[in-house]
């Protein structure tokens, strides 16, 4: 099970953290300039930073990830 | 969620930005644009979720070649579902109002194809309106503020606070105008007309042909 099971979950992993890096790199770059602010510190009703997109960022591609590896482990 | 957003600092920069100008304050979209993208993905996960347990869990296959095929069926689907609410929500945020002393900025961009700037002269606006046109646009206080200036219109669609933010951008106005020279002003006239004499490409005329064309 194991020996077709890595192959699969290496390509999935991989796709996943592609992809959500790739969209993480073109958002920075579309956002850099245009003032949503890198520190809470600036504003009078603090909402969303630049740190917060970051975190959440890395919330969804961790959500991504056990959800695939969890899914495969138990159902492949 | 991001609603309404004033800066303090005034040397925040983003694209299009002149060297005079001062940040005052900018928005995003009011958070309801968000509302249909995540009901779609919380529908997707659904549906897959409860397909997968009935395909799996309730009754399970013995050929282990079509659960498998299934199993990446379903995969693809929950990632692509995932893939689009992301782009979406990063979509989201690429979407600002930025208004300054001197100007009101939309900058509209997406994360590949889309990339403008419209920017419209506060001291130039000649009518500025806003509008709510349903029940849940009055509810949740966000609607369109029109921009009119000599052949420009800007429209800009889901503003946050709408009542708030109009009477921010009218306040800006008034600053903008106090700020512009006026039309009154016979020295700034002058200079005015001073500096544009040397893009003055007509032939002079002399002046006894002036004279006989002079109406009486």
């Amino acid at each position: 099970m194991f020996t077709m099971l890595t192959p699969a979950l290496l390509a999935w992993v991989a796709l996943i953290l592609l992809v959500e890096a790739g969209m993480w790199l073109l958002f920075h770059r579309g956002v850099v300039r245009i003032c949503i602010p890198a520190d809470l510190a600036v504003l009078r009703k603090p909402r969303v930073s630049m740190a917060m997109l970051h975190v959440f960022a890395f919330l969804h591609t961790a959500l991504l990830l056990f959800a695939v590896i969890a899914a495969h482990f138990f159902l492949w | 969620m991001v609603i309404v957003r004033s800066c303090q600092s005034a040397d925040m920069d983003f694209q299009g930005r002149h060297a005079d100008e001062e940040f005052h304050l900018y928005y995003h979209q009011h958070w309801i644009r968000l509302l249909w993208p995540f009901t779609k993905l919380a529908a997707w996960n659904v549906l897959i979720m409860g397909i997968g347990y009935l395909t799996f869990v309730q009754s399970p296959m013995e050929d282990v070649m079509t659960r498998r095929m299934l199993l990446t069926l379903f995969t693809v689907f929950f990632l692509f579902a995932h893939i689009e609410f992301l782009a979406r929500f990063y979509r989201y945020f690429l979407y600002v109002v930025v208004a300054t002393d001197r100007k009101i900025h939309r900058i509209k961009k997406t994360l590949l194809l889309i990339d403008d700037h419209q920017s419209i002269d506060l001291s130039m606006l000649q009518d500025m309106a806003k509008s709510q046109h349903s029940i849940i646009q009055k509810l949740f206080g966000f609607g369109t503020i029109i921009l009119e200036a000599q052949e420009t219109m800007m429209r800009l669609h889901f503003m946050p606070h709408i009542h708030e933010t109009y009477d921010r951008l009218m306040q800006l106005r008034e600053l903008a105008r106090t700020k512009a020279p006026s039309f009154g002003d016979k020295s700034a006239d002058a200079s005015f007309q001073k500096s544009l004499r040397q893009f003055d490409t007509r032939t002079p005329i002399r002046k006894s042909v002036q004279r006989a064309y002079s109406p009486r």
